[in-house]
């Protein structure tokens, strides 16, 4: 393999698992908030739920909105630079109204 | 939408909340608490491009010990603050650290040598100009900041004197070439260090708003600002700082031209630098270094409470006179001083020239002038003769001229005879405050003599000589008062 192969190689496996395995998360925490939705929990327990699982509530909270909001995850159109993290603050008012001056 | 995404709205808007209160840091450039002042300051960096980092910290001084110190972050109420470093850090001018400057006597003599060597300095501002400086890096414990325009022809070296000066004022932020005012309010409330305009235009959109910005400036009141492209929203800005800036002519806005000193500018006389080699930046960095020192150390030894009325040697100065030359007068050694009292009249008296030469103030004169002269105020002739004096681009019509007496000088108007001719009536007590206001001389007092055979009054005036004899000794006796 040349220099260049090889870099190329390795640019494509960081790519395409980085991206498996941040997916892995997203539909980890999908299949967690469709879970919750499917069995009612009381609204009131979202935070001391997630904090019971191991999860943080935030990202719980999040997850419900996101699963409200494609009760199937092929309906979510992304690329392969998604993460979790981009997802939340999706979901977040306070991320999308930060406007200086705070 | 159901009560379980309600709840889930809830909690993620809460948790973000108290994360952002708890973990992350404040950027600031400054802080102060009751033991210490931080004051960011940034090394030198042989960074290219602007992203790339610069280093920056505080440096931590000591309120009761007197002490500094250089701190990367500072911990305060549980609040963790961090000097700014961003893009913007690259459009600052910031202190390096400190070094010891011995005496204030000292550091005003190394100023004044730096800026005659640099730039040819208009000879009576030899001595205002340090403490000008100096007063940058204090600016926020002043009520009222005036502001620094440098005026000239074209190769006159304003653009030099604007930079050379501004390089030793307290976080000069360059500004000339913003594009949007935007910019320009979001960066000064950030840094609230010392703005440089460069060719500051009088004319046109861009030069109104930045009228109004200017004029806002100089007190402590929030500037409001509706902005974004799809959520208009008002914002409040804090843009009291100091200015600096550069017009080929005098700023014509009357309010705005009694908030500057004006510095005219000449053709240089003797060979000035023409590049700002690595002597120039050496010089300014150890400078810079010592007046944030003396900020340091006097920062909080300013209190107006003695002056609240103003100073007892300036009161014979107009208000807003006295708020532009109170800060360096604060600073200055009595040497100064006394050149700023002389300072201090002819900004007094220019500030009287740009009131009467006003539309209002053209007005006012012509009735004072035929009020003086002991003629009827006609308002057909007050309004000839402001045409011919002001000439308007379009003439003005009797009902405006009327507009400007009643509302603005606040004189009443009547009609009277057959013919319905609208005179102005003079209210003695109003003329009076008026010439106050735009320095003309006092009115000529009116005798009122013995009536006459069918029982009226008539007024004649004193003897015109024996009058210019009482006010040239009244002239004299105040002149003797003044302290120089």
């Amino acid at each position: 393999m040349t220099y260049s192969e090889l870099l190329e190689e390795c640019k494509n496996i960081y790519t395409e698992l980085s991206y498996n395995s941040r997916f892995v998360r997203i539909a980890m925490m999908h299949l967690l908030a469709k879970t919750v939705i499917e069995n009612d929990l009381d609204p009131n327990k979202i935070a001391s739920f997630a904090i019971t699982v191991g999860i943080e509530p935030s990202d719980l909270a999040a997850a419900i909105l996101f699963a409200q909001k494609y009760p199937n995850l092929d309906d979510f159109n992304h690329d392969k630079t998604i993460s979790w993290q981009q997802i939340k603050d999706e979901f977040n008012e306070n991320q999308k109204t930060k406007i200086y001056p705070s | 939408m159901s009560e379980l995404s309600r709840s889930a709205k809830a909690l993620l808007k809460k948790t973000d909340d108290n994360s952002e209160k708890e973990d992350k840091p404040i950027f600031q450039s400054y802080i102060e608490t009751s033991d210490y002042i931080l004051e960011q300051i940034q090394g030198a960096t042989d960074a290219t491009s602007a992203n790339s980092a610069r280093e920056v910290r505080f440096i931590k001084y000591d309120k009761k010990l007197g002490t500094t110190e250089e701190v990367e972050d500072f911990e305060n109420e549980n609040k963790l603050y961090k000097p700014i470093n961003n893009e913007l850090t690259y459009s600052i001018s910031l202190s390096g650290g400190v070094q010891e400057y011995n005496t204030i006597s000292n550091l005003i003599k190394r100023i004044r040598d730096f800026y005659n060597y640099n730039f040819q300095v208009p000879a009576k501002f030899e001595q205002i100009l340090p403490y000008l400086c100096l007063f940058t890096w204090v600016y926020e414990k002043f009520p009222f900041v005036p502001y620094i325009n440098f005026v000239g022809l074209t190769s006159t070296g304003k653009t030099t004197a604007m930079e050379v000066f501004g390089s030793l004022c307290y976080k000069t932020l360059d500004v000339s070439g913003s594009i949007t005012m935007a910019s320009i309010f979001r960066t000064t409330t950030i840094w609230r260090g010392t703005l440089l305009l460069d060719e500051f235009d009088n004319i046109g959109e861009e030069a109104r708003q930045m009228i109004s910005f200017l004029k806002s400036g100089v007190s402590d009141r929030a500037v409001l600002r509706v902005e974004g492209d799809k959520v208009r929203e008002v914002k409040a800005y804090l843009v009291k700082c100091p200015k600096i800036f550069t017009s080929e002519k005098p700023v014509t806005d009357a309010g705005l031209q009694s908030r500057i000193f004006v510095i005219p500018m000449e053709k240089n006389k003797r060979k000035v630098p023409l590049y700002r080699l690595n002597k120039y930046k050496k010089e300014t960095e150890e400078l810079k270094r010592m007046l944030l020192l003396w900020r340091l150390r006097n920062l909080n030894k300013i209190d107006f409470e003695d002056i609240e009325f103003g100073f007892e040697e300036l009161s014979g100065l107009e208000s807003r006179v006295q708020q532009v030359i109170t800060p360096i007068y604060y600073l200055a050694d009595d040497e100064t001083k006394k050149n700023i009292l002389i300072f201090a009249q002819e900004q007094q008296k220019e500030t009287l020239r740009q009131r009467r030469e006003a539309e209002e103030g053209i007005i006012f004169t012509i009735i004072y002038d035929l009020y003086n002269e002991n003629q009827e105020l006609m308002l057909s002739e007050i309004t000839a003769e402001f045409n011919k004096k002001a000439i308007p681009f379009k003439l003005w019509t009797n009902t405006k001229v009327s507009n400007v007496i009643r509302k603005i000088l606040g004189f009443e108007t009547e009609r009277v005879g057959h013919n319905n001719i609208t005179m102005v009536i003079p209210d003695k007590n109003k003329l009076e405050d008026l010439c106050q206001y735009y320095g003309l001389t006092p009115l000529a007092p009116i005798a009122v003599v013995a009536p006459v055979a069918n029982g009226e009054s008539k007024q004649i005036k004193v003897d015109q000589e024996k009058l210019l004899d009482q006010i040239e000794e009244t002239q004299k006796e105040s002149s003797d008062n003044l302290p120089f």
